[in-house]
């Protein structure tokens, strides 16, 4: 019983310590404009805003140390709400965000982003505002008319 | 009292589980389009009637650049009824004795999607005629040699009626909609 006792507390204590803020998320509407004369199909991709959306990420409960010096990785996956298997959406890091110390690793090229999660980047210590970019591919004229939409899902474990 | 704590620490984990987990929406809402295009564009059909060299002949036809493609774009709803292009006489009049005719010829180039089936010889008047059918989500490529290739030519139906002289300026309009 006592190591029961003692896996639920260290287990909780995993699991409590970071923290993830995601600000808005991406709604595009295509439109005739997007289409460079009769004849031709939406562009092969397109791209967001490169701060479409901010990052925030820190230690949880709050500690200095680990705002410090604490290791992070940030995960991302998708779960389609109403959506078609020839779309491919990736996302990319475009900045660092701010932080006092700690580097970044990986997240700069384009990332798809699967139905699994798979790890995004990684980085040390608390950031704010990281900035990220969204990509789609596949939307076409011969998809039926509708709004596609998908569930970005970002998880930040202490690894 | 074993039992509370460990109900307590659960929960105490899975309320903080929720911090490291956020979800925004990605969407994209694509709308109905429905794009159409002649190339080469900025070409008038010319078509002209030559009287013969010869009595007992019959009047020869001069046409010039009387072909033009048929461009198009069209996204359209789930279970939404099919498209068709369609045409018509917008301005002036066929002088007497003539027949206007246009000929769609089967799809060619690039394209993709439900494309539709021609309709091959028409008679133009200043009804709507379809000259492509049952097109749904698709795009024929853009410019020459790609979509429909039409071809307009002239045909005598009544040489009483013919005036050698006479000349018309005629407008035709083409339109890509719903049944």
């Amino acid at each position: 019983m006592r190591y029961a006792v003692f896996l639920i507390v260290l287990f909780s204590s995993v699991v409590r310590s970071q923290e993830v803020k995601v600000s808005s998320g991406w709604y595009k509407v295509m439109k005739v404009s997007d289409i460079y004369g009769a004849g031709n199909d939406y562009p092969e991709y397109v791209e967001s805003r490169r701060k479409e959306t901010k990052l925030h990420i820190k230690a949880f409960p709050k500690s200095k140390q680990k705002d410090l010096y604490g290791s992070f990785s940030v995960f991302v996956h998708q779960e389609p709400v109403n959506w078609h298997a020839s779309l491919e959406l990736s996302v990319r890091r475009t900045s660092k965000g701010k932080g006092k110390k700690g580097g970044m690793h990986g997240g700069d090229n384009w990332h798809q982003i699967h139905r699994f999660s798979s790890r995004f980047f990684k980085l040390v210590g608390k950031k704010d505002g990281v900035d990220l970019q969204y990509r789609i591919k596949g939307l076409s004229v011969l998809l039926p008319v509708d709004t596609y939409t998908t569930e970005i899902v970002f998880t930040v474990l202490n690894l | 009292m074993r039992r509370i704590i460990i109900i307590l620490l659960l929960s105490g984990s899975c309320l903080f589980a929720q911090r490291n987990e956020k979800d925004i929406n990605a969407s994209f809402e694509l709308q109905e389009i429905a794009l159409l295009d002649m190339k080469p564009s900025n070409t008038n059909v010319t078509l002209a009637l030559v009287a013969p060299k010869d009595s007992g002949e019959k009047a020869g036809i001069i046409m010039a650049n009387n072909s033009k493609w048929l461009n198009f774009t069209s996204a359209i709803r789930k279970g939404a009824s099919a498209r068709n292009v369609t045409v018509k006489i917008d301005g002036g009049n066929i002088p007497k004795g003539l027949l206007l005719k246009l000929n769609t010829a089967p799809f060619q180039g690039r394209g993709k999607g439900v494309l539709g089936n021609n309709v091959h010889v028409i008679t133009l008047s200043h009804r709507s005629q379809s000259i492509v059918q049952n097109i749904g989500g698709a795009y024929t490529g853009n410019g020459v040699g790609n979509g429909y290739k039409l071809t307009y030519f002239l045909e005598i139906q009544n040489y009483n009626d013919l005036d050698i002289n006479a000349s018309e300026t005629i407008s035709v309009s083409l339109t890509l909609s719903d049944f």
